[in-house]
């Protein structure tokens, strides 16, 4: 762009790019308090100890990280939390169990983590199988932008609801008026925040890196006078406390269940966490062409990138935490920072293990309101869609054919809808119940869809294709 | 597949090029060849057994030398057809008269690879290939000293071509250290002691 030259010089780390300790340090906590509203939620209902799930995904993240800078010298940027997918499942375990309380006995989450070590298997095992078939060339057949595209969408869009129900207060059974009226100000006024900071502070140095951050701490200022903040629960934990490690037993008469009930969900992440890696792909080579460096090209890793998620989800299942999965909305955040260093979230896997240590740092994490997290989630929700589109645009998928339309069209109606729509984002499709005792997970079924719908116009091919148009 | 390097010989260019227009030491140069007959000054044709990892047969091929212009570059052409697949390729060869008695060849062609042989991945073709000419680049190497040692009188040196054996020696070697460059064969060997550890340290921690 002939105006490029004009604009202030763009501020952004590539993945092995290592900021100064300071800047580490804000960037690192910056994605601790992406990742954190998401995981804390995952490890409260599937009642696992949350300073044992904080402290291993961390640990996780950490391993990850270092595998990808051994494995190819560079680092492939995600954070990894405790994924969603996984909810029913345990649920379903941990009511056979007959569990009470707000937290499992250790005995109990020995018998679901095997399950974690099963999906953590099979992802590693897919990855190699995906680099004995030819890698990248071979997954383009199957997955290709037209599929990665709209399942990216589907992700971040199917989350809308959710990131709704935390402004609303709908989520926590807020129904007085006046309080969902200081939900929705305080979600607001953080959603109008980030806008603010991520537009408005690009180009003025490393602040303009902070735009997330910046809008929590200011939506949570603004909450406090609205009553949003609860400081009662400051002090209740030690100030150093140590998470319960939990090591997986595999002998127990529902180990069977376990492992097919909760490794079969590698299936709805492995499709998704290859669009994370195609999106993110993108972003760091627009980034590395705009300082004029050198182009990572991580779309080619995606065996490696299944292997990574496959080792953060042995870590988990090892340690007693729950499994895990790249954090779409961290990825937003590093396209809206443009913050891709590794080192950052390395720093960030850091600070995640030791929140579990120090009780009253995770408690003032903890106690950034809802409704805050709530708005900010709108903006990183909404943009791992934005994303999907901007992989669609970047690969010229033809969105006048109709083999395209209607590929994208499934996807996003199956995903979307039956995520938005169905309980757990659970399709009620009474097949395969063994597999799939709580439904069809909609995401996955869209993408299943939409990878059926393009090997059918491979193998039979349509009689012409209609044109794109170019301006 | 695009190919691309270049070999120093130590010797004159254009002993360099009589070699290589040598029906015998060509055949001895390309592992696994079995002979190589001369139809006309610019064909011949040969036959040559390979046996790579999972893929091993017999092939029957053709050598085209084109484009000759004495002795700075030349053309070949080779096809090859066999129960494994087949293998198309074209290369242009230049020497180069480095002006110390010895000679630069610098090569690029392009290859083409069917059939089975082709399912045994890019990659492992790519470090195989590689393989292939570094060996015939040594046994060449060996090859123009016992000619130069015969031209000059003095005792012969003996030559001799490495064995179908020494050859799949010296592939299997190279493709496990081009094995050992790819990404998610490097992350198995940080995996599988990671877990080693991390299982005997979660045990311990959670007892």
């Amino acid at each position: 762009m002939a105006t490029t030259a004009k604009k202030p010089a763009v501020m952004g780390y590539l993945p092995n790019d290592v900021p100064p300790f300071g800047q580490m340090v804000l960037l690192g906590f910056q994605h601790v308090l992406t990742m954190f509203p998401a995981t804390v939620l995952c490890a409260i209902l599937m009642k696992f100890p949350v300073s044992t799930v904080l402290t291993i995904t961390g640990l996780g993240t950490v391993v990850a990280l270092l595998g990808s800078k051994f494995a190819m010298g560079k680092y492939i940027p995600l954070y990894y939390g405790s994924s969603f997918s996984y909810i029913a499942a345990v649920t379903a375990i941990m009511q056979a169990k007959g569990v009470e309380g707000p937290v499992a006995p250790p005995e109990v989450i020995s018998v679901v983590t095997a399950g974690f070590i099963a999906t953590g298997t099979i992802n590693i095992i897919v990855g190699l199988i995906i680099r004995l078939s030819g890698g990248k060339e071979a997954i383009d057949k199957v997955l290709p932008p037209i599929v990665t595209g709209p399942v990216a969408c589907t992700i971040g869009i199917g989350l809308g609801a959710a990131a709704l129900n935390m402004s609303s207060g709908a989520c926590c059974g807020v129904t007085d008026p006046v309080m969902q009226l200081k939900w929705w100000a305080a979600a607001t006024v953080t959603l109008l925040a980030a806008f603010i900071f991520s537009v408005y502070l690009q180009g003025k140095g490393f602040i303009g890196m902070l735009p997330i951050l910046l809008a929590a701490i200011f939506g949570y200022i603004v909450a406090i006078p609205l009553g949003l903040v609860d400081f009662s629960n400051f002090g209740k934990e030690a100030l150093i406390r140590a998470p319960t490690i939990t090591f997986p037993v595999f002998n127990d008469p529902l180990t069977a269940t376990v492992i097919i009930g909760v490794g079969i969900m590698a299936i709805a992440t492995i499709p998704e966490s290859t669009a994370h890696l195609y999106q993110i792909s993108l972003y760091v080579d627009h980034l590395a062409e705009e300082q004029g460096r050198e182009k990572y090209g991580l779309a080619r890793y995606i065996g490696l990138n299944l292997m990574l998620d496959g080792l953060n989800d042995l870590v988990n299942g090892l340690f007693g935490s729950t499994a895990g999965t790249n954090y779409g909305e961290n990825n937003s955040l590093m396209v809206i920072s443009r913050n891709y260093s590794g080192p950052s979230l390395l720093a960030a896997g850091v600070i995640a293990i030791l929140l579990g240590f120090i009780g009253p740092l995770a408690e003032a994490v903890a106690s950034i309101p809802t409704a805050v997290s709530g708005g900010l989630a709108i903006y990183l929700f909404g943009v791992i869609g934005m994303q999907g589109i901007a992989l669609m645009m970047a690969e010229k998928v033809n969105l006048y054919d109709p083999k395209s339309l209607a590929i994208g069209a499934a996807i996003l109606i199956i995903g979307i809808g039956g995520n938005i729509g169905f309980s757990g984002g659970f399709l009620p499709i009474p097949l395969l119940q063994s597999v799939f005792p709580y439904g069809w997970p909609a995401i996955a079924t869209g993408a299943v869809v939409g990878i059926i719908l393009n090997l059918i116009t491979m193998a039979w091919k349509p009689p012409m294709e209609r044109a794109s148009v170019e301006h | 597949m695009q190919l691309e390097g270049e070999h120093v010989f130590k010797g004159p260019r254009e002993e360099v090029y009589a070699m290589f227009r040598d029906p015998e030491v060509l055949a001895t140069a390309v592992p696994g060849a079995q002979s190589l007959t001369k139809i006309d000054d610019q064909h011949f044709e040969g036959a040559m057994n390979i046996r790579i990892g999972p893929v091993s047969g017999s092939f029957s091929g053709k050598v085209e030398v084109a484009n000759e212009v004495y002795p700075e570059k030349f053309t070949l052409i080779v096809e090859g057809r066999g129960a494994p697949g087949f293998a198309k390729g074209m290369g242009d060869v230049e020497l180069i008269d480095q002006g110390d008695g010895t000679t630069l060849l610098k090569y690029s062609g392009d290859v083409q690879i069917g059939g089975t042989l082709a399912s045994v991945g890019q990659r492992m073709i790519d470090s195989v290939a590689k393989s292939i000419i570094k060996t015939a680049f040594e046994t060449l190497d060996k090859a123009l000293e016992a000619r130069l040692a015969a031209k000059a009188g003095s005792a012969p040196v003996e030559f001799k071509a490495p064995t179908e054996a020494e050859f799949a020696a010296a592939v299997t070697k190279d493709m496990a250290s081009g094995l050992s460059k790819v990404a998610e064969v490097r992350m198995l060997f940080y995996v599988i002691p990671l877990i080693v550890v991390l299982v005997i340290v979660a045990y311990l921690l959670s007892h």
